[in-house]
C-alpha cells in the first residue's frame, strides 16, 4: 500500500536508497575526470543532493513543521558567517604573511 | 504509532514529540561542531592547493564502499522506524541489527584504511592534511561508535517491547552520521 | 502520524525518595537549580579571592599578599587566567543560566519539570566534574594555565611556550566538559520552553525571563560548536604533535582567535540576557506597571542574538587580522548597541509614572541598568578601531568589561536572588541586610572600576604583574589610583559578607513566605513556597500575558496569568 505509506510519512525508502547509490557511483566516476573546477562543483553538488535526500526523507525533515527546518538552517547560517569572516585571514592574508 | 509520554509531561505545545525535538536540537549542536571542523578544513584546503597530491593517497574504493555501507545502514534503520509504526517490533529489531552490522563493517574498513596508511608512513603529524584526515575521520568514527551503542540499547529494549518510539530518534541520529560522511568522503578522498 | 496517549501519571511526582535521590542525584529541576547556584557561588568566592590577590599585587608590587604569599610573574599570569575563567564559565553561567533557568523555566511556563530530567541531572554532574578538574589544575606540577582566559596559541599550544604543561591540558578538559554540561542544559531549556508550556500559554505569553534564558541557550548552542572543534585541534597540537596552529607547519594561530571570539562575543549575550530577563521580571512588579514594549523587547533580543554572530573580530583589531575586516566588524559592533539600547529604554520606560517601591530586588535591578549603561557606552570606544588601537589591552578594557559583566552577572543575579528567594526556600530575606549589601556593592564597585578607566588611559597594560616596571606608571597619581582600586575591591568583597549573613539568617530564621509575597502575576507565584516536586497540583490554564499590573477598573493591582477574569 504505497499511497497510504506516503500519507503516513513513509515514502518509498528503497527507491530513495537507489537514487543515493546511483549518485554515489556518479561521484566516484567523476573523480576520474580531468577538469578540476567542473569536477569540484559537480562532486559537491551531488553531495548536497545526497545530504538533502537523506535529511528530507530518511530524517523526515520534509514532514516536520517549519521551525524544525529553521533549527537546521540557523546552524548552517552561523557556519556561513564564520566561513566568510575567516576567508581573508586564513586563506589569503596568512598565506602571504608567513611562508610555508 | 502510539507512544507514552514521560510522567512529568502532560501537555505538548507543538505537534512535534518532545523527544524528537530534543534530538533535533542536539543535532543542531552537532551541526555546528562538525560543520565548524569542516569549515576550518575547507579554508585550509583552499589555502593549500598542494594538498590534492596528498589526498590521492587515500583509498577511494574503501571510502566509496563505506559510503555504500552507511547509506544501506541508514535504509535499514528508517525501515525499522516504519516497522515500528506498523506495530512489527520483531522486524524492527531485526532491521536495527542490520544497521549495527553496517556500523561494524564501516569501522572495520576504517581500521583497515588506517593500518594501510600508517604502514605507508602517512601519520597524523606528517602534514596538516593528514592531521585533518585523522581528526575528521576519527571524530566521525567516534560518532559511529556512539550511534552503535545507542542503537544497541534501543534494540535490546525493543526486543522486550519497550520504548519503540526511540527507534525513530536513534535513526535520526544515525542519518546525521551518514550525512556527515556524505561530505567527508568527497572532501578527503575525491578532491585530488 | 503520531497519536500521543498520555501515560497514566502520578500528578504530584512527590512520592517519598531516598536522601540521595532527593538531594544529590535529584532529577527535580529546582534541586538542580540550587546545586548549580551554590556551586557557582562557591566558585565566586574562589574567583573573588583571586581578584583580591591581583589587586593587592598591583597596589604594592612584590610585597607578599596576606593569605596567599608572594606572587611571581608566572603565578600572576595563572591567577589572572583563572580569575577570568572561573568568573565567566564557573560563576556567571551556572548561576544565571543554569541556576535561574533551571529554577524558573518550568515554573514560569507551567510545566512539572524540564523536558529531560535525567539529562538535566547528568548536566549538573558533568559540570561538577569539570569544576573538580579546574580546581585540581591549581595544584599540578607546573601550575595552572597561565595563557589568559582566551588561551590563545602559541601560549597554549606547546608547553615550551608558556612553561605550563599539564595545567593547560586540564584547563582545556575542564572547559570542554563545562561546555558539554551547558549544551545538555541548553537543549533542555529550549525544548522545554518550545514544547512543554501549560495549556493556553502562547509564545507571547511567556515571561521575558523565559525568552531570555532560551535566547541565551540558543546563542550558546550555535556559537560554541566551532570553538569545540577548535579546542579539539588545540588539544591534538598539544598531545599528538600536529601543527594546526603552528605557522611554520602551514597552520594559523589567528584561526584560534577567530574561533574563540566567534564564541566569545555571543557568550557576552549568553551572560547578559538572563540578567536582563531577571530585571524585566522585577521592574514591573516593583513599579506596579506592565513592562513597556514586551514584544519590542523580544524582537530586539532576537536581533541582538543574530547580530552577536557577526561582531566577533572587534576583539582582534590589533591582532594582525586583515585590515579589510576592521570596517565591517566595527559597523556591526556599533549596530548591535541599537537593539540593546532599545531594551534598556524599554526598561526605563517601564518605570515612568509607576508606583515604585525601592526594596532590595528593585535596588539591584535599577543598579544593574545604571552600571550597565556605563559599561555599554564605553564598549563603543572599543568597537571603533581608531580608539581601540589606543586603548586595546589596557585597563580601560578591563574597566569596560567589568562595568558590563558585574551588573549583568552580580547585580542581576542578586536582584533575582532576593526576588525569588521566598519561592526557592519558603522564607523572606532580611531587608536591612539586603539594602546594606546593595549600597556596599554599588559604591565599591564604582570605586574599583572607575579608577581602572583612568589607569587604562594612562597606559596601564592588562596583563602586567608589576606596573612599576613602566616609566609612565611610576607616578604618584598612578599609585594613588591603584590603591583606590584595591581599597574598592576590598570593600566590594567585604560587602558580600552582608549577603552571606543574610543567606544564613534567612534560611534559619527568616519569616515564612506565603505563595505570592510580591503580588506578582507569573505562574511560579501560584504554587506553594517552596514548590513541591512536580510543581503544580493540576496544570494551570493560562489566560493572559504576564504583565497585567494596575489594570483599570480592578480592585487588585495585579492579575495572575491563570486567574479567571
Ligand atoms: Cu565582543
Amino acid at each position: 500500500m504505497v499511497a497510504s505509506d506516503v500519507e503516513a510519512g513513509h515514502p518509498n525508502y528503497v527507491a530513495i536508497w537507489g537514487i543515493l547509490v546511483a549518485a554515489l557511483i556518479v561521484s566516484l566516476l567523476m573523480a576520474g575526470m580531468k577538469l578540476p573546477v567542473v569536477t569540484l562543483v559537480l562532486i559537491f553538488s551531488v553531495a548536497i543532493v545526497k545530504a538533502w535526500l537523506v535529511a528530507a526523507y530518511f530524517m523526515h525533515l520534509k514532514y516536520e513543521p517549519f521551525f524544525v527546518l529553521l533549527v537546521v538552517f540557523a546552524g548552517l547560517a552561523c557556519l556561513y558567517f564564520l566561513f566568510v569572516g575567516l576567508v581573508p585571514d586564513v586563506v589569503f592574508h596568512a598565506a602571504s604573511a608567513v611562508g610555508p | 504509532m502510539q507512544y507514552a509520554r514521560a510522567a512529568h509531561i502532560e501537555h505538548e505545545s507543538t505537534e512535534v514529540p518532545t523527544g524528537r525535538l530534543g534530538m533535533w536540537w542536539f543535532l543542531a549542536s552537532e551541526i555546528v561542531i562538525f560543520g565548524g571542523l569542516i569549515t576550518i578544513y575547507v579554508l585550509f584546503r583552499w589555502r593549500h592547493p598542494e594538498w590534492g597530491a596528498e589526498s590521492s593517497h587515500t583509498i577511494n574504493a574503501a571510502g566509496g564502499f563505506n559510503t555504500l555501507v552507511l547509506l544501506t545502514s541508514s535504509l535499514t534503520v528508517v525501515l525499522a522506524h516504519k516497522a515500528v509504526s506498523e506495530g512489527k517490533l520483531g522486524e524492527a529489531a531485526r532491521l536495527l541489527g542490520f544497521t549495527l552490522l553496517g556500523g561494524a563493517v564501516f569501522l572495520c574498513v576504517k581500521v583497515f584504511e588506517y593500518t594501510h596508511e600508517i604502514r605507508e608512513g602517512f601519520l597524523p603529524a606528517r602534514s596538516l592534511f593528514w592531521s585533518f584526515y585523522y581528526t575528521m575521520t576519527g571524530l566521525h568514527a567516534l560518532h559511529v561508535l556512539g550511534g552503535m551503542v545507542a542503537i544497541a540499547c534501543v534494540l535490546v529494549a525493543v526486543r522486550r517491547g519497550k520504548i519503540p518510539h526511540r527507534v525513530e530518534y536513534v535513526g535520526i541520529y544515525w542519518h546525521f552520521v551518514d550525512v556527515v560522511w556524505i561530505f567527508l568522503f568527497p572532501l578527503l578522498y575525491l578532491t585530488s | 502520524m503520531t497519536h500521543p496517549v498520555p501515560a497514566s501519571h502520578d500528578a504530584s511526582l512527590a512520592h517519598a525518595q531516598s536522601f540521595w535521590r532527593t538531594w544529590v542525584f535529584s532529577t527535580d529541576h529546582k534541586t538542580i537549580a540550587k546545586q548549580y547556584m551554590f556551586t557557582g557561588l562557591a566558585l565566586a568566592l574562589v574567583g573573588g579571592f583571586l581578584a583580591y590577590v591581583i589587586r593587592m599585587q598591583l597596589a604594592s608590587p612584590g610585597r607578599p599578599v596576606p593569605g596567599y604569599g608572594a606572587v611571581g610573574p608566572g603565578q600572576y599570569n595563572a591567577v589572572v587566567t583563572l580569575h577570568g575563567t572561573i568568573m565567566i564559565f564557573w560563576v556567571a553561567m551556572p548561576i544565571l543560566l543554569a541556576g535561574l533557568g533551571n529554577f524558573l523555566i518550568p515554573l514560569m511556563i507551567g510545566a512539572r519539570d524540564m523536558a529531560f530530567p535525567r539529562l538535566n541531572m547528568l548536566s549538573y554532574w558533568i559540570f561538577f566534574i569539570s569544576t573538580v578538574i579546574l580546581l585540581v589544575s591549581f595544584f599540578v606540577p607546573g601550575g595552572a594555565a597561565a595563557g589568559g582566559w582566551t588561551t590563545y596559541p602559541p601560549l597554549s599550544d606547546r608547553a615550551i611556550n608558556s612553561g605550563v604543561d599539564l595545567g593547560v591540558t586540564l584547563w582545556i578538559l575542564a572547559v570542554a566538559l563545562e561546555f558539554a554540561a551547558f549544551l545538555m542544559g541548553g537543549i533542555n531549556f529550549i525544548v522545554t520552553a518550545i514544547n512543554n508550556r501549560a495549556p493556553g500559554m502562547r509564545l507571547f505569553d511567556m515571561p521575558l525571563m523565559v525568552w531570555m534564558e532560551v535566547a541565551a541557550s540558543i546563542i550558546f548552542l550555535f556559537s560554541v560548536g566551532p570553538l569545540i572543534a577548535g579546542a579539539v585541534l588545540l588539544l591534538l597540537d598539544r598531545t599528538a604533535n600536529t601543527g594546526f596552529y603552528d605557522p611554520a607547519r602551514g597552520g594559523d594561530p589567528l584561526l584560534f582567535q577567530h574561533l574563540f571570539w566567534f564564541f566569545g562575543h555571543p557568550e557576552v549575550y549568553v551572560i547578559l540576557l538572563p540578567g536582563f530577563g531577571a530585571v524585566a521580571e522585577i521592574l514591573p512588579v516593583f513599579a506596579r506597571k506592565p513592562v513597556f514594549g514586551y514584544r519590542m523587547i523580544v524582537y530586539s533580543t532576537i536581533v541582538t542574538g543574530v547580530l552577536s554572530f557577526i561582531v566577533w573580530a572587534h576583539h582582534q583589531f590589533v591582532a594582525g587580522i586583515d585590515p579589510r575586516l576592521a570596517t565591517p566588524f566595527s559597523i556591526t559592533t556599533i549596530l548591535i548597541s541599537v537593539p540593546i539600547g532599545i531594551t534598556l529604554f524599554a526598561f526605563i520606560a517601564t518605570l515612568w509614572r509607576g508606583s515604585i517601591t525601592l526594596q532590595t530586588p528593585m535596588l539591584f535591578a535599577l543598579g544593574m541598568i545604571a552600571v550597565f549603561l556605563l559599561g555599554g557606552v564605553t564598549g563603543i570606544h572599543n568597537g571603533v578601531p581608531a580608539t581601540d588601537i589606543y586603548i586595546h589591552d589596557t585597563y580601560f578594557v578591563v574597566a569596560h568589561f567589568h562595568y558590563a559583566l558585574i551588573p549583568s552577572v552580580f547585580f542581576a543575579f542578586f536582584a533575582a536572588f532576593y526576588y525569588w528567594f521566598p519561592k526557592m526556600f519558603g522564607r523572606r530575606t532580611n531587608e536591612w541586610l539586603g539594602q546594606l549589601h546593595f549600597w556596599g556593592t554599588f559604591v565599591f564597585m564604582n570605586v574599583t572600576f572607575f579608577s581602572m578607566f583612568l589607569l587604562g588611559l594612562m597606559g596601564h597594560h592588562r596583563r602586567i604583574s608589576n606596573p612599576h616596571f613602566f616609566e609612565a606608571l611610576r607616578t604618584p597619581e598612578a599609585d594613588r589610583l591603584q590603591w583606590i582600586a584595591t581599597i574598592g575591591a576590598l570593600g566590594l568583597l567585604a560587602a558580600q559578607i552582608a549577603l552571606i549573613a543574610n543567606l544564613i539568617l534567612s534560611l534559619t530564621r527568616g519569616v515564612r513566605a506565603e505563595r505570592n509575597p510580591w503580588r506578582a502575576n507569573t505562574l511560579e507565584w501560584t504554587v506553594e513556597s517552596p514548590p513541591p516536586h512536580g510543581n503544580f497540583a493540576t496544570l494551570p490554564l493560562v489566560r493572559r500575558g504576564p504583565y497585567e499590573y494596575s489594570a483599570p477598573g480592578r480592585s487588585e493591582d495585579y492579575l495572575p496569568q491563570d486567574a479567571p477574569a
